[in-house]
């Protein structure tokens, strides 16, 4: 496995590894990529659902999710 | 060519996890299939625990809130990527009231997000007319991946009316991405024999035979014999597409 990525969150298998830096890059690249981006919709989703409950109900929700 | 296809689906499956086109997995190509499987694993679980919190700080809203507004929050706020991983916290009957109450179109999009690994206790729950609705929309977007692991995973007793909403085409390409072999009987055993004549004329049309025999070559000795008696049933032209090798792995499994 590259050096560069025996840390990273996500354990690569063998035989993905065997497949050489580029592979094993490309997968780094990806995975954080889709971190950032589930990130991004989790905040959008808190949005929107702020803005779909019902006002009597968003200090309920805003409790729940520490908002 | 069992392979090739078995390595493009796993490719898909990663793409779907990741959230990327498969143009970006190139340098993946050569991977096993069995590698493939082992790293969208890995990473749907990163993923998950990543924002494990946040997943569960939704379920808990879904906690407070009547289920026509959790349905609601789930497809207008969440969107079928976060829903399908927030699912997998639900309890089954939270889960089998959410599903009545989305449309077929969007299960089917949380459908194909959805990890089976953790969310297969849900399936059991869900009403079999959802099952069957969601399965036939998967159909028509022809997301055979998803419904061959679906199909691994739903009750028994569900199991035919679900197949009742696929054709002969469906079954075979959706069959082939089953992971539990024992399920192929269940498959073969819920056909009529017109459905089965049905399945093996469009094997020889549409040049699914390896398709066909990744699943005949799963069943005992009676339902093999079923098979035998329907390719017995085609005529010659079609019977002609059909490789002598694996029709001889068949009789042979059928007379054990």
């Amino acid at each position: 496995m590259s050096s560069r990525f025996q840390r990273r969150a996500v354990e690569v298998p063998e035989g993905i590894a065997a497949l050489g830096d580029d592979a094993v890059d490309t997968v780094h690249t990806l995975v954080h990529e889709a971190e950032r981006s589930q990130a991004q919709e989790l905040r959008g989703a808190l949005d929107r659902t702020l803005s779909i409950v019902p006002r009597p109900l968003r200090g309920a929700v805003k409790k729940v999710v520490g908002a | 060519m069992i392979r090739d296809l078995e390595r493009e689906a796993e490719i898909e499956r990663l793409a779907r996890v990741l959230g990327t086109d498969t143009d970006r997995l190139t340098p993946l190509a050569e991977a096993e299939p069995e590698d493939l499987r082992a790293l969208s694993d890995a990473i749907a679980d990163h993923l998950h625990e990543r924002h494990a919190g946040a997943f569960e700080k939704a379920i808990a809203v879904a906690g407070k809130l009547p289920s026509a507004m959790t349905a609601k929050l789930a497809q207008h706020a969440m969107g079928p990527t976060l829903s399908a991983r927030a699912a997998t916290l639900l309890e089954p009957k939270q889960a089998a009231d959410l599903a009545k109450r989305l449309p077929p179109l969007f299960l089917a999009d949380v459908a194909v997000h959805l990890d089976l690994r953790r969310a297969g206790p849900l399936i059991d729950g869900i009403p079999p007319e959802v099952m069957a609705e969601t399965g036939a929309e998967l159909a028509r977007r022809e997301e055979w991946v998803v419904l061959g692991t679906f199909v691994g995973h739903v009750d028994r007793e569900v199991l035919a009316e679900l197949l009742d909403a696929f054709d002969a085409e469906a079954l075979l390409r959706a069959g082939f991405f089953v992971d539990e072999p024992q399920r192929f009987a269940a498959i073969i055993g819920s056909l009529s024999d017109a459905r089965l004549d049905e399945l093996l004329a469009t094997a020889a049309a549409q040049d699914l035979w390896p398709q066909a025999f990744v699943m005949f070559g799963h069943l005992g000795p009676r339902h093999a014999a079923r098979v035998i008696e329907a390719l017995d049933r085609m005529d010659d032209d079609a019977r002609a597409t059909l490789d002598g090798e694996l029709e001889g792995e068949l009789r042979a499994r059928a007379s054990v």
